[in-house]
């Protein structure tokens, strides 16, 4: 059996990969090893808007995936004593990003590739990228059954066996992962309205950092949905091996917190889930993104950004998938590594290897536990110790001094980091 | 209620024409199923809410001592069918015979053991009487006003429980899982009625050719995993075939006996049958002990029923902690050796030392 | 021989269910639906008996559209044939209903049958029942917990499995008889890529103004049973309390539980 192209993993990147294609008349197969696209992946969040406006705007009169649109944005540092926010509140009414469950987004996508012509064969499994004598990838392999394809699109996500078992990538390894965990529970609309201080249909994206991951790289997350609340945390796990706390419990102990419990009390759990997540962004990206009759898109080739707690995939993933099936296009038959080089080209080109490699460095700083426990500390050391009204006097600059001498920071190392920083964020 | 707009494939009933609680008194030959007494017992407990209805047992061939220990544990009338073609057990000709003495008989409420048996039997009985029936009840109760019956059954993986009921037709049928009521004791002053009643059932089309006991490959003489107050179950984490050794030396100390994660039944350690969770067997003994078991929820959902739960695991950041009474943090191969020279060492209960728990 | 294979295609995975405590629904958002687990057991059952006596499988789902999937995948590992009857009438069905529909279904889609196979159970539902109602509706012999059978004549002889009596019973049935599957006695063949890709559009759908069935038969108003009230299960509290130490006093310590328990 034959097809023009092969597409393995039905995530947003190889579906619209797929659905491209389709739409272009090339004969194309998605191979998704879960029970439906999307049963995979784990995901409660936000996506931007910006690369689906590009690539698929009828999105948001079709979308039924689109929970709510981000109209707030809090950043937080929280200890065991307190929570010290900041938050921005977009009053113009963009809509730059919105809150959603990945699945019905995938669902969505699926239903659309499909509908273009594309072939879409649910839970199997690809064991195996094919090639021919000379190098060139030709087809997949699933049990005993092999399919060839003109050219293959590897949109595996993360965990990316196939590029390990063809040699491009090492194994991963553990300071490329970490570990997200969510929990969504269900409130009435309501109540998330009025706890969240949300007009209807307005949504909250909230990172916080120090607590949550007990101080470690990593944080927690809080989304608000139409009639949920996605909450959880990421966990860099090779940090966490020092930390004597089931990873569970942290989710755990973040909702107990009294600034959090305040805001899910009385909600229902729905869902419970944990998923890696690559956190090295375009660090782990393979050699090479483009093969004699292979490309690689989406999370299998490193597109993402962690910036903390929050992460950004969705967007790199649809942008890379519609510029495979681009350069899939204008490489017009000849499907050499040198004919589709132009990928990589495209990539540059937009924001998606421009914005990765300007974070290049940024996994560095991210995974510094020190921004995570002295600095969350010490905001809350200053902020408490200056509100606090207690007959002693309190200028700016000693009560400073007093936080930075409790969190174990000093001017210069401040200074110092604050340098590193710029460079790498 | 009205008949109308009803599928014409259904008889036409008049439902005050239904009394009585009867049961389906299943035997081996030899004695009684312990589900059936329980049955009895519950029957007399829902006569009482059903202004003081007659509660009968249907037994097919069985002995007159089997009659006699129904009447004494609760049944004011015994049923016993005879008939040519019922000397062997038969799905379809059991399911026929009992089909027709129900439908002259008439009674509001039937009650069938969950046996593998009785479960084969009940549906078919019920389709037969175009009648509405629940499976696997845990608990039974009457809604007086109505004298519906209400149905309690376990769904959705045992997380909910849904109550059933069929407030059109008649006789209301439930199949109950073996052991959720308590047996009750027989008092010997009891009086009843024995009625013999001849049934024809004339269906050759099956024939039971031959029987044998299935010879388990592993550990024959420790009873099934759904059967004991103890089970110890090992996981992925025994590491090998000579851990379950050690497993089952424990179950055996402990007078009880031994379950297996998927991984391990996987690794070849212990037979399917063996095993405890989404695709096994759900379990609710007295004691669980769970062996280098992480906890996967798939796992969790088989064993969640057991009144205590204890678990070894030498990750203390193995899910199963969750779910446990006791949990021990450590190396399996170092603890369970010493804890069976303790348990070994220590005097045996008498069951009647056993405390609830 | 031709064989036709009983599934629920689309049940909720169990696992992912929950109840709202305030309203006492269950909380079906975002549950994944699968294939009853066990119809794959029955599948292989079917395809073994294909296997060595040639003929053809059709498998045969009352569920929603999405049951398509699920049927795509038993044509991966083999099954030639598969029809969906799809309709919102249907919906609500208790097992009397699913059953009647079932038989109905095949009396005209497969009237010339040898051998129904079912599987044991569903995972959303337990009951057992569908299996012996559509012999029942069919009026033909059935037998449940079959782990193997062999063809003899115009007969089928039927391996079967009581567990809780440890006993294995082989009955002679005249065919036609339906067959219920003892859950995890088989090992479900690996589905084809090729096979399944073959299978694309070739499951065939059919609603009730194709089989014409009567209202008042089916669905939620051919159901003699109706669901009262649901409500979540309550589970024991847990004590959780964690010991860690040597494994001597480790040992010691879960022998005075054990004792505690009453099981010592
Ligand atoms: C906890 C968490 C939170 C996140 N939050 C956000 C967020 O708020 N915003 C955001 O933009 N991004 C977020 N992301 C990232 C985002 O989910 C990913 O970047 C995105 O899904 C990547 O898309 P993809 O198509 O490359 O890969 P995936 O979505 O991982 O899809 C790959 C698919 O391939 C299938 N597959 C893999 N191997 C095989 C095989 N051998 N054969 C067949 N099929 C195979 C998989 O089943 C899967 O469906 C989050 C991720 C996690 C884990
Ligand atoms: C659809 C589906 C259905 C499933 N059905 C079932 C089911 O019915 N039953 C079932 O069990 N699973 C089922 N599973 C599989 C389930 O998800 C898990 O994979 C499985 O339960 C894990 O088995 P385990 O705990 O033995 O192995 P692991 O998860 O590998 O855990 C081994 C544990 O042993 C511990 N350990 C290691 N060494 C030692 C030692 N020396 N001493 C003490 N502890 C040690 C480890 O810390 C670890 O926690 C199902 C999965 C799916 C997808
Ligand atoms: N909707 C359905 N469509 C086809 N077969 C079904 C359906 N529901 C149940 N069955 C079959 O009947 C068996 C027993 O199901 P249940 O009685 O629901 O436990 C299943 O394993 C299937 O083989």
């Amino acid at each position: 059996m034959k097809f023009d192209v092969i597409v393995v993993g039905g995530g947003p990147a190889g579906l619209v990969a797929s659905y491209r294609l389709a739409q272009w008349g090339f004969k194309t197969l998605v191979l998704e090893r879960g029970r439906k696209p999307g049963s995979k992946n784990l995901f409660g969040g936000r996506i931007y808007a910006h690369a689906l406006d590009a690539i698929v705007p009828e999105y948001r009169k079709e979308g039924r995936f689109i929970e709510r649109w981000v109209r707030k944005e809090r950043l937080s540092f929280m200890t065991d004593r307190g929570l010290t926010t900041l938050e921005f509140e977009n009053v113009e009414r963009e809509e730059n990003s919105f809150t959603a469950f990945l699945t019905s987004f995938v669902e969505w996508l699926a239903g659309k590739a499909e509908a273009a012509g594309a072939t879409l064969v649910t839970e199997i499994t690809v064991d195996e990228l094919v090639r021919d004598d000379k190098g060139k990838f030709i087809g997949v392999r699933a049990g005993n059954d092999v399919v060839y394809g003109d050219v293959i699109i590897d949109a595996e996500g993360v965990n990316r066996l196939l590029l390990e078992r063809a040699g491009i990538v090492p194994k991963l390894e553990p300071r490329f992962v970490a570990l997200g965990i969510k929990e969504v529970i269900k409130l009435d609309k309501r109540t998330i309205e009025e706890r969240f201080n949300l007009d209807e249909d307005e949504g909250l994206a909230w990172a916080i950092a120090g607590y949550p991951s007990r101080y470690l790289p990593g944080g927690g997350f809080i989304y608000t949905n139409r009639e949920t609340v996605t909450l959880g945390v990421v966990i860099y796990l090779d940090q966490w091996r020092s930390i004597d706390m089931p990873v569970h419990e942290a989710v755990e102990r973040f909702k107990l917190h009294p600034s959090i419990l305040r805001l899910v009390k009385g909600g229902t759990l729905i869902e419970y889930g944990a998923h890696m997540t690559p956190v090295a962004g375009i660090n782990m990206a393979p050699p090479r993104l483009y093969y004699d009759g292979l490309l690689i898109a989406g999370d299998a080739a490193g597109f993402l950004l962690h910036a903390g707690v929050i992460i950004r995939g969705v967007d790199f993933a649809v942008m890379s998938g519609a510029l495979a099936a681009e350069a899939v296009k204008r490489a017009g038959g000849d499907y050499s590594a040198g004919s589709l080089s132009v990928y990589h080209k495209l990539l540059s080109d937009s924001f998606v290897l421009k914005e990765l490699e300007a974070f290049r460095e940024a996994d560095r700083t991210l995974h510094d536990p020190r921004l995570f426990n002295d600095y969350v500390k010490f905001v809350d050391s200053f902020l408490r110790r200056y509100f606090t009204v207690d007959g002693t006097p309190r200028r700016i600059y000693g009560t400073m001094k007093e936080a930075m001498q409790q969190s174990g920071l000093s001017l210069w190392k401040i200074l110092k980091d604050t340098v590193v920083m710029f460079r790498r964020l | 209620m009205s008949q109308q707009n009803i599928c014409p494939e259904w008889p036409e009933i008049r439902r005050e024409e239904y009394r009585g609680v009867y049961v389906y008194a299943e035997h081996d030959g030899n004695s009684l199923k312990d589900v059936s007494l329980e049955l009895i017992g519950k029957a007399r407990q829902l006569a009482v809410d059903l202004d003081g209805a007659e509660v009968a047992a249907i037994i097919i061939g069985g002995t007159d001592a089997m009659a006699r220990e129904l009447v004494e544990t609760g049944a004011d009338r015994v049923i016993r069918i005879v008939g040519e073609g019922l000397e062997t057990y038969n799905p379809v000709r059991y399911s026929m015979a009992i089909a027709q003495v129900l439908d002259k008989y008439r009674p509001e409420i039937v009650l069938i053991g969950g046996t593998k048996r009785g479960r084969e039997l009940a549906a078919y009985i019920a389709n037969t009487l175009k009648t509405g029936i629940t499976a696997d009840c845990t608990e039974l109760e009457i809604d007086k006003a109505s004298r519906d019956l209400i149905a309690i059954r376990p769904t959705f993986g045992g997380n909910v429980l849904a109550g059933i009921r069929c407030p059109q037709r008649r006789p209301q049928m439930a199949s109950v899982r073996p052991g959720v009521f308590p047996k009750p004791s027989r008092d010997p002053t009891r009086r009843g009625e024995v009625i013999s009643e001849r049934v024809d059932v004339q269906d050759g089309r099956m024939r039971l050719v031959a029987v044998e006991r299935k010879v388990e490959r592993d550990v024959a003489d420790l009873p099934p995993v759904e059967k004991a107050d103890v089970v110890v179950v090992g996981g992925r984490g025994l590491g090998s075939a000579d851990g379950f050794h050690l497993l089952v030396e424990l179950a055996r100390a402990l007078n009880g006996t031994i379950g297996a994660s998927l991984m391990a039944v996987r690794a070849g350690w212990a037979p399917h049958t063996r095993q405890v969770g989404q695709t096994g067997k759900t379990i609710r003994p007295r004691v669980y002990i769970g062996v280098g078991v992480s906890g996967a929820v798939q796992h969790i959902v088989g064993m969640l029923e057991s009144k205590v739960i204890i678990a070894i695991n030498t990750d203390r950041n193995a899910p199963i902690f969750r779910y446990v009474d006791y949990g021990v943090v450590g190396d399996y191969k170092e603890i369970i050796p010493r804890l069976i020279e303790l348990v070994k060492a220590a005097p045996k209960p008498t069951p009647t030392e056993k405390q609830p728990v | 021989m031709k064989v036709v294979l009983l599934t629920k295609a689309a049940v909720p995975n169990v696992t992912a269910v929950r109840i709202d405590p305030k309203t006492g629904t269950l909380v079906r958002e975002g549950v994944p639906l699968m294939i009853n687990p066990w119809d794959r057991d029955a599948a292989e059952f079917a395809l073994r008996l294909k296997d060595r006596y040639g003929g053809t499988v059709m498998a045969l789902s009352m569920a929603p559209p999405a049951g398509k999937d699920a049927l795509e995948s038993l044509m991966g590992m083999g099954v030639d044939e598969a029809v969906l009857v799809s309709d919102r009438v249907y919906a609500g069905a208790d097992t009397l209903a699913t059953a009647y529909t079932l038989a109905k279904a095949i009396e005209k889609f497969a009237p010339d049958f040898d051998v129904v196979v079912a599987g044991e159970e569903t995972t959303d539902s337990t009951t057992a029942h569908v299996g012996a109602q559509v012999a029942s509706w069919l009026g033909i012999p059935y037998i449940y917990y079959a782990i193997d059978a062999e063809v003899n004549g115009r007969s089928l002889l039927v391996r079967r499995y009581l567990e809780d009596e440890g006993l294995i019973e082989t009955y002679e049935i005249d065919m036609p008889v339906l067959v219920s599957v003892q859950k995890g006695s088989q090992v479900p063949r690996d589905i084809s890529l090729v096979r399944k890709l073959e299978a694309k559009g070739r499951v065939k759908t059919f609603s009730n103004s194709d089989l014409g069935l009567p209202a008042e038969c089916v669905g939620l108003r051919g159901s003699p049973t109706i669901v009262a009230k649901v409500f979540e299960a309550k589970l024991p509290q847990r004590k959780g309390e964690l010991f860690e130490g040597p494994p001597d006093e480790a040992a010691r310590w879960l022998a005075a539980k054990l004792r505690e328990v009453g099981v010592v």
